[in-house]
């Protein structure tokens, strides 16, 4: 093999072993490791497939070419923990293998390389299964709890930003709005319209679209959630009873209550009225359930 | 194959459209055209352009459609003006340890390195990039440029000759 055709080979990575540790030692190779290195940090910025997939729609719904509906993607279906594994873009001839995995109740699988993924009710994840070897990269909506193994890369994209991983366990909410990362094993990069922050273990961070919130200490070492619990630091009351929709599948209504009051506390997520009592109690409310519409009104009225 | 009786008008099917290839066009016209254009922009422009003619694009001629739309809207951007590309530098290490006298020299370096890039065909800069900095392989980039993968090989050789080349000038 003439020098071009070394170079040609190393270029496209498919050097034997052998032709590697020989042509690693030659002049030529200290020299365009070093100009390829360069080159390879000049690479182009992260592209957020989700955040500019919103940004795409609402240009488009303002440009009022056409409605462009919210069609809600999850299916409803049974009572019990049903996951639906869709493969999409069958029309599409040079894809192969997108995984779409939607959730009503708290579910649990692998990634190919192992890597666990928990996904906590109405959430769902998307994921390219045959480029996994080169690119772990998932797409999000919700909450889930991620165990990585060491390797490449692994991105997740969020509607509100990305998350980079090596190896490590946390935990991503990305609901209402607000984006929460929980780091509780190694570490992990959240990058948003608002700048880079990096996580490492035991720590969290939250991100709305405006601002970044400072980074606050984890006391447990996984997600309450994954224990059945629904734990809230100074939440406000809609996104309490937001997520008591969510895990229980019911639709709760406020009677004349303000529902930007700041709660702090836990609700189980396997008992609907135990649950449902350690909000109203503390908040002196009282409730009314009829099939699966609950009423909250003030106690005493 | 199945018959494609959906069309990109469909708004699941639109989405899916954009989740496969907004990042590659993205990547595609940040090499060529550089970071002061605005490519991620142009990406959405495009999009937008595919929407409003959904019903005469067939999802099969989808990408093509894109990255004819996009070109055509950078050069628009681009006028009959020479651009100097700026490339960002993605902040790697923290050099508080090091000695000024390598942080200049490094830093030299890499401005060497952008003027060399600026001086490639953009053909071979995209290639070169999309092969050294996104680390795809040359089937994928044949794939994605639509050209032959011999054509890849010979474009990534070229810039690469060049680069070294340019180097050992200064």
């Amino acid at each position: 093999m003439n020098k071009e055709e070394i170079i040609q080979k190393w270029l496209d990575g498919t050097l034997s072993k052998q032709e590697r540790t020989l042509f690693e030692k030659s002049e030529e190779y200290m020299s365009i490791t070093q100009l390829t290195d360069e080159v390879a940090s000049l690479k182009a910025p992260l592209y957020n497939v989700e955040a500019e997939l919103s940004e795409l729609k609402q240009k488009i719904t303002t440009r009022k070419s056409r409605s462009f509906n919210r069609s809600n993607v999850l299916l409803r279906v049974a009572a019990f923990a049903i996951v639906t594994i869709g493969l999409g873009y069958l029309f599409f001839p040079e894809t192969n293998s997108v995984v779409e995995i939607s959730s009503e109740e708290v579910a649990t699988f692998n990634l190919p390389d192992n890597s666990k993924v928990k996904l906590n009710a109405e959430s769902s994840i998307s994921f390219d299964e045959g480029g996994w070897s080169t690119e772990r990269q998932v797409r999000l909506t919700g909450e889930a709890y991620f165990d990585v193994t060491k390797g490449s890369l692994f991105e997740i994209e969020t509607s509100s930003g990305v998350i980079r991983v090596l190896g490590t366990s946390f935990n991503v909410r990305d609901r209402e709005g607000v984006l929460e990362v929980s780091c509780y094993t190694g570490m992990v990069s959240v990058s948003t319209n608002n700048g880079e922050t990096i996580l490492t273990a035991g720590q969290r961070v939250q991100v709305t679209e405006s601002f970044t919130q400072e980074k606050t200490f984890l006391l447990s070492k996984i997600p309450s959630w994954i224990n059945g619990k629904s734990v809230f630091q100074s939440a406000s009351l809609s996104q309490v009873i937001k997520e008591f929709e969510r895990q229980y599948k019911v639709e709760i209504e406020l009677k004349d209550i303000d529902s930007t009051v700041l709660f702090t506390g836990i609700f189980t997520n396997t008992d609907l009225e135990i649950g449902l009592k350690s909000i109203t109690l503390p908040l002196h409310l009282s409730y009314q359930i009829t099939n699966n519409q609950i009423v909250l009104s003030k106690a005493g009225q | 194959m199945p018959s494609h009786d959906k069309n990109i008008c469909e708004e699941k099917l639109f989405e899916e459209t954009f989740r496969q290839h907004s990042k590659d066009l993205y990547k595609f016209l940040y090499y060529k055209y550089g970071a002061d254009l605005n490519p991620a922009d142009v990406v959405q422009e495009s999009f937008v352009k595919l929407w409003e003619n959904c019903s005469n694009v067939p999802p099969d001629k989808a990408k093509g459609y894109l990255f004819t739309v996009a070109s055509n809207i950078m050069l628009n951007h681009v006028a009959r003006r020479k651009t100097v590309l700026k490339f960002q530098k993605r902040e790697q290490k923290n050099y508080t340890n090091e000695n000024p006298h390598f942080v200049l020299e490094e830093y030299e370096y890499s401005k060497k390195i952008q003027e060399a890039l600026n001086s490639l065909t953009e053909d071979q800069r995209v290639t070169f990039m999309l092969n050294r900095a996104e680390g795809k392989r040359h089937k994928e980039i044949a794939e994605l440029l639509g050209i032959s993968r011999k054509a890849v090989e010979k474009r990534i050789y070229k810039a690469l000759e060049i680069l070294r080349k340019k180097l050992k000038e200064i």
